[in-house]
């Protein structure tokens, strides 16, 4: 299976580098508990008593999202905050790393939102792509509403098609596909580019209309460059 | 208990400003996570570590919902690390984190990273 090749290159991966971030030394905050053998408290290297932190997410963040799932009485011990957070490290870097691959395959430099759907739709964690797809163009309609005003501007000018879908993210050409507002302007940020974009981030006019020469400025309903004027 | 919907927090008073929000996870932190994760990952665009603050956020709960499940299967009221480690063993997308689980699990002994790999089977 897929996933399995993938997760021993992810594995022998990690295992290759001096520092993971992850290591088992770091999450023995206790070394001298009755669990652990005293002569492997004292390692060649000290263990690290504290946990170094900025390779986690934040614990207090990590545990009031868990708190949203958990009934009011539910307590969490310590130890089950600590590796969930950890896993979430481990799942950024899981993720990333499939994401990063593909750049590599692909030749690209930069990591894209779109390479780490991607990334996880092939990990087993395609129930994520959806809801994400739908956060993404929405903070893209959030960040960016009048240069995405500016893409439809000109999507019809060049009379390109908005986004003939090559179909690789079904899921998301689904959602998009209820945001008709968004529509013309997400496939103009790159969304369904694959690798058209090289390495620009969202907002960049990934489609196929190459010509950049134009202003853009046509006599129609409004100006997007008024605020220039 | 209020249970927050999936996508709530994240356009509260006036939508995101592209930053942290009250709910979000810190962009560079993720960041940060995202460039260790390989010597090779050169450039990441903006918008990756926003995608990833609210996969992360559908990734503890997921992880959470699964483990609070064994919790109750024991019925007890306090989630411990062993029910994550249950969660884990138990979803097939959360194979990535077998190792991580039993590592943490394991003090025992001096264990030398390469002897890990071969850990795994077992666990």
């Amino acid at each position: 299976m897929d996933r399995v090749s993938v997760l021993d290159r992810f594995r022998s991966n990690r295992n290759e580098k001096s520092t993971t971030a992850l290591e088992p030394e770091q999450t023995n905050n206790n070394p001298d508990t009755v669990n652990n053998n005293p002569e492997a408290a004292s390692p060649r290297v000290p263990p690290c008593m504290v946990r170094e932190q900025d390779q986690y997410m934040p614990i207090a963040n990590v545990i009031r999202i868990m708190r949203r799932i958990l009934p009011p009485h539910a307590k969490i011990s310590d130890d089950a905050k600590e590796t969930v957070q950890e896993c979430v490290s481990e799942y950024i870097s899981f993720i990333t790393g499939e994401a990063n691959e593909r750049c590599q395959r692909e030749q690209r430099k930069t990591v894209t939102a779109e390479d780490v759907l991607w990334a996880m739709g092939k990990l087993g964690f395609d129930n994520y792509v959806e809801p994400l797809s739908v956060f993404l163009s929405k903070y893209r309609e959030s960040e960016g509403s009048e240069r995405n005003s500016l893409f439809v501007k000109r999507e019809r000018e060049y009379a390109v098609p908005p986004a003939v879908v090559p179909g690789q993210y079904g899921p998301a050409a689904y959602a998009l596909a209820h945001h008709p507002g968004m529509y013309e302007a997400a496939a103009m940020s790159g969304y369904y580019r694959d690798g058209g974009a090289a390495g620009s981030t969202g907002g960049a006019a990934g489609s196929s209309s190459s010509s950049q020469g134009q202003s853009g400025v046509v006599g129609g309903e409004f100006d997007p460059f008024a605020q220039f004027k | 208990m209020r249970q927050a919907g999936k996508y709530s927090g994240f356009m509260m008073s006036g939508g995101i400003s592209g930053r942290t929000g009250p709910h979000s996870l810190p962009l560079a932190r993720i960041k940060k996570i995202m460039k260790k994760s390989g010597e090779d990952v050169k450039m990441i665009s903006g918008e990756a570590p926003i995608v990833f603050s609210k996969a992360c956020e559908l990734f503890i709960e997921e992880l959470t919902r699964r483990s609070w499940a064994t919790t109750m299967q024991g019925k007890r009221r306090t989630l411990h690390k062993d029910d994550v480690a249950s969660a884990v063993v138990a979803t097939d997308i959360f194979d990535f984190l077998v190792s991580l689980v039993s590592e943490t699990a394991s003090h025992s002994e001096d264990v030398t990273e390469p002897e890990e790999m071969e850990k795994l089977g077992s666990s």
